[in-house]
């Protein structure tokens, strides 16, 4: 940038130091995340030889709440979304610079509130991720803390959602109709609203979590005639509508992954944009599937169940766009596409076991149990996290002007993808054959299944080290990339690699072919 | 380089506002909903604890939160009209309030056993 005094303006995402420097921090935490998953799992392959019941406990919390509020959640959006919104949408920055630019630091402050509860003197919260009352009114463990870390980490989330929103409303070029944009953009927007509608929710129930702690307000807590049902409700009410916020992006990265690399035009692009605001607005009632075992009216289980089953619809509808778009395609299997393609089969197979869990008998069976924790990492993982190393691959080239090497990142894909099928697979027997979750021990018919599945983790994490390693490797060592390595059609392809300051010397006008 | 970014999108700027607001409602409704369902199951408890209060601490920061909001209110029609010394003087009149007004708040909680 020529002028400096502009740099004060706006601009921390337009020199690219500050947005890659995003995705550096957000792989580290994911990194953290990982390692403490190694461990939890290392206890279940002989527990009590590593680590006592209580450090168990404490591991798989934060395990929690690092992947889901400093890793998947920002994930998609403030890595890849921050950096490429404005350029696919034919814009210089989103709208507000200055309060992405805060954002940022607030997010950045919530993850220091989170190191502070693990680390500081006391004990590091061990009521996993979800905080349930009256548990985390009275343990003794450092959990006001932890929980407004979270609620911090929530406000950097709403003022993202916010931003991206009123970007697509007013930064749109000349010509980029609103049926003209990426889908990547599409479902940013739907993400948007959802960060919007659901995160102040999550704020004030966290709230209520820490004045019961401090001020004795017995919201939640039984032996004050608080209600501990509604404490789940509320929560629910956000983080069912989270995982929308976390797979969302996902699939608009999966959108614009599968055309390029099939040769092909997206199969039912219209389908693929209501279907996504479809599951924005459905998702957010549907909270109820997570209580069918806590106390809840018949009716109202009923109702859940059944809206629970019409998510799965507009879901069924893009996995068969992208089926639709793969037929007869052109297809060029490159590592973001076999992540791409990974996607669709993990994610398929976390969307259908979700229907089964959703349903009310089988819910009896399998609630508490490693079923849902094989469900959940099919979809998060499996959908979510594959989705973000899909978009890594594909965007990395653009992002830091560099190849990495093609037979690496293949290597890295095959064994990810093998570990973790190894890793979580064998969850859903266990579950489904009655093994608790959260347990730190289990009965010995459990062994096999266990050690199976510890050994996929350690596959998947040499996958891991293989797929960082060749990236990293290639920051240094890497050919330089085009600025259309893939034969992309979206506007990113179309400025240099990596994109100059302000994306554009001249803002792009669309016209009516693509 | 023609600057760009110097001509102001007020229109987004009044859409961002809109959508904070949104939230806002969103993030103090969590709040009101959770007050009246327990004002609803124990009505009597409420009542009782409301008769506790200080009538004349609460009426002065009643006071208090609406003149701050009058302040800030005048203060965008003053920079509206031109005049940012008195918006200025108004600005710092609104947060004086808020600090007055938390200050009480403080004395209130520290007199009641609040805190337990």
């Amino acid at each position: 940038m020529e002028d400096g005094n502009m740099d004060l303006q706006s601009s921390f995402y337009h020199d690219g130091g500050g947005r890659r420097g995003i995705l550096g921090w957000l792989l580290s935490f994911f990194s953290v995340g990982v390692m403490m998953g190694l461990l939890i799992r290392l206890n279940l392959l002989s527990p009590g030889r590593f680590m006592g019941a209580q450090r168990y406990n404490e591991l798989f919390t934060i395990h929690g709440i690092i992947m889901i509020f400093l890793f998947i959640i920002p994930g998609l959006p403030v890595a890849f979304g921050n950096f490429f919104l404005p350029i696919m949408i034919g814009a210089r920055d989103v709208a507000f610079p200055r309060l992405n630019r805060l954002s940022w630091w607030i997010y950045l402050t919530g993850a220091t509130i989170v190191a502070f509860a693990i680390f500081l003197h006391g004990t590091p919260p061990d009521t996993g991720w979800t905080f349930y009352a009256p548990y985390s009114i009275r343990v003794k463990a450092n959990i006001a803390l932890a929980v407004l870390g979270v609620f911090v980490l929530g406000f950097s989330s709403i003022l993202t959602g916010l931003n991206f929103v009123t970007t697509i409303h007013r930064m749109r070029a000349p010509g980029m109709t609103w049926f003209k944009m990426p889908l990547f953009a599409w479902t940013l927007y739907a993400t948007g609203w959802v960060q919007m509608l659901a995160t102040p929710v999550l704020a004030i129930t966290l709230v209520f979590i820490i004045l019961g702690r401090i001020a004795g307000i017995g919201f939640f807590d039984p032996t004050k005639g608080g209600d501990p049902i509604l404490y789940e409700h509320l929560f629910w009410t956000y983080s069912h509508p989270a995982v929308y916020i976390m797979i969302l992006p996902a699939m608009g990265v999966i959108s614009e992954i599968i055309p390029v690399f099939a040769r092909k035009r997206i199969y039912g692009y219209h389908a693929v944009v209501f279907s996504a605001l479809g599951i924005a607005i459905v998702g957010y009632f549907v909270w109820g599937h997570h209580m069918f075992v806590s106390g809840m009216s018949n009716t109202a289980r009923v109702i859940f169940s059944f809206i629970t089953f019409l998510v799965a619809i507009p879901t069924g509808v893009k996995i068969f766009n992208w089926l639709g778009t793969l037929y007869k395609g052109s297809i060029v299997a490159d590592s973001p596409m076999l992540y791409a393609l990974s996607f669709l089969f993990l994610f398929s197979i976390g969307g259908l076991t979700g229907l089964i869990q959703g349903a009310l008998a089988p819910n009896l069976q399998l609630h508490g149990t490693y079923w849902i924790v094989g469900h959940f990492h099919y979809v998060m993982f499996g959908g979510g996290g594959f989705a973000i190393f899909a978009g890594l691959h594909y965007w990395f080239p653009k992002m830091f002007g560099k190849m990495y090497s093609e037979r690496l990142a293949k290597l890295g894909w095959f064994l990810l993808f093998i570990g973790f099928n190894v890793l979580y697979f064998p969850m859903f027997i266990l579950g489904y054959e009655g093994m608790p979750r959260r347990y730190f021990d289990y009965p010995p018919r459990f062994h096999t299944g266990n050690v199976i599945s510890t050994v996929g983790s350690w596959i998947l994490a040499v996958g891991l080290i293989i797929m960082f390693g060749n990236l990293i490797r290639s920051l240094f060592r890497g050919e330089k990339a085009p600025s259309d390595p893939w034969g992309g059609r979206t506007l990113e392809w179309t400025v240099p690699s990596p994109p100059p300051s302000e994306n554009f010397g001249e803002i792009p006008v669309i016209g009516d072919g693509e | 380089m023609e600057d760009k970014r110097e001509e102001r999108d007020y229109g987004g700027a009044k859409y961002g506002m809109w959508f904070f607001l949104l939230t806002e409602i969103l993030f103090f409704g969590g709040m009101f909903l959770l007050y009246s369902v327990f004002r609803y199951r124990f009505p009597d408890q409420f009542h009782a604890g409301a008769s506790e209060e200080n009538l004349v601490l609460g009426s002065i920061n009643t006071v208090l939160l609406l003149t701050s909001s009058l302040f800030m209110a005048a203060a965008i029609t003053a920079v509206k009209r031109g005049n940012n010394k008195l918006s200025v003087i108004l600005q710092a009149l609104t947060v004086v309030s808020g600090v007055i007004f938390l200050i009480i708040k403080g004395t209130e909680l520290s007199i009641s056993d609040f805190i337990t």
